[in-house]
């Protein structure tokens, strides 16, 4: 089964509350003020036993755990940082968000989170 | 101990490895060409029970890759939500998928492998969905990558990460 992601513990920490969505705009809401794309980004490599168990599974094939969480919290990760850099600019939301991976070296992978801060009423 | 000893032992270790190794991937091999894709059209189908759950509970299919809502329908409340899921084809699968780029033609196996990737992730965005008790997911993505873990020019591992991700929104 597919890690499903945490909440966003950030809004539940710090008692800040921030909208989130990969839509054009805020549903039922209206934006004021745009301010500026934000973005996110996490390097993560899984250590080289989880490597060697991931080779072994592979020779059935079937789903990789230790990968599929690797990923879910690198994403998780970025996704924070995102939203980090978008409360610094005063922003109550973030809209139009995006998420790319590229495998930059063996074992390791980048994921990069995008997204337009913006003020909504 | 002395230097020649330690060497003995790194270089036996070494060769004892090396028959494990040939003893091993023939019989790893032959499990997978037998027992791989029985393994996977299993796991489909188990996939495919839970996605009709799913559906009967909310009547439809509550993704969609829409901007807005279908019918204009009032939001009240908008949630992101994302799932990802990574996929080892498996040794038999590859060999075919080189064999295959020799020959060219269709590769069956990786269809299996691909789909039962993308739609664990879909499943996961609907289950979520059902969970936080939203109507409907809008603005779906589903993006693929390619991890190659320790991997050098001449033997790569190729595993597949699916991830998906939305909108889910609930209507007044």
């Amino acid at each position: 089964m597919p890690r499903q992601s945490s909440r966003y513990n950030m809004s539940e920490q710090q008692g800040i509350s921030i909208i989130m969505v990969n839509t054009e705009e805020v549903p039922g809401k209206t934006i004021t003020k745009t301010l500026g794309v934000v973005s996110g980004s996490t390097v993560r490599a899984k250590h080289v036993g989880k490597d060697i168990g991931a080779f072994f599974k592979n020779i059935g094939g079937g789903e990789l755990k230790a990968y599929t969480e690797l990923l879910g919290e690198s994403r998780d990760q970025a996704v924070q940082r995102m939203l980090e850099e978008a409360v610094g600019r005063g922003a109550n939301a973030v809209v139009n968000v995006r998420i790319a991976t590229s495998a930059i070296t063996p074992g390791a992978s980048e994921i990069l989170a995008y997204g337009t801060a913006v003020v909504v009423e | 101990m002395e230097v020649w000893q330690i060497f003995l032992f790194v270089s036996l270790l070494f060769v004892a490895f090396g028959i494990a190794w040939a003893l091993f991937s023939p019989f790893a091999f032959i499990y997978s060409a037998l027992f791989s894709r029985r393994n996977h059209s299993r796991m489909l189908d188990e996939l495919r029970q839970r996605i009709q759950v799913t559906v009967d509970k909310y009547g439809r299919d509550p993704l969609t890759n829409k901007k807005s809502p279908t019918f204009g329908e009032d939001v009240t409340e908008a949630k992101y939500v994302q799932a990802n899921y990574v996929i080892g084809p498996g040794w038999w699968n590859q060999f075919i998928g080189g064999w295959h780029s020799f020959i060219g033609g269709k590769i069956n196996s990786y269809d299996d492998i691909l789909m039962l990737a993308r739609q664990n992730c879909l499943q996961s965005l609907r289950e979520q969905a059902a969970e936080g008790g939203y109507d409907e997911v809008i603005n779906v993505r589903l993006e693929t990558a390619r991890l190659s873990a320790l991997s050098n020019q001449k033997n790569q591992n190729k595993f597949i990460e699916i991830f998906a991700y939305g909108t889910a929104v609930k209507y007044s």
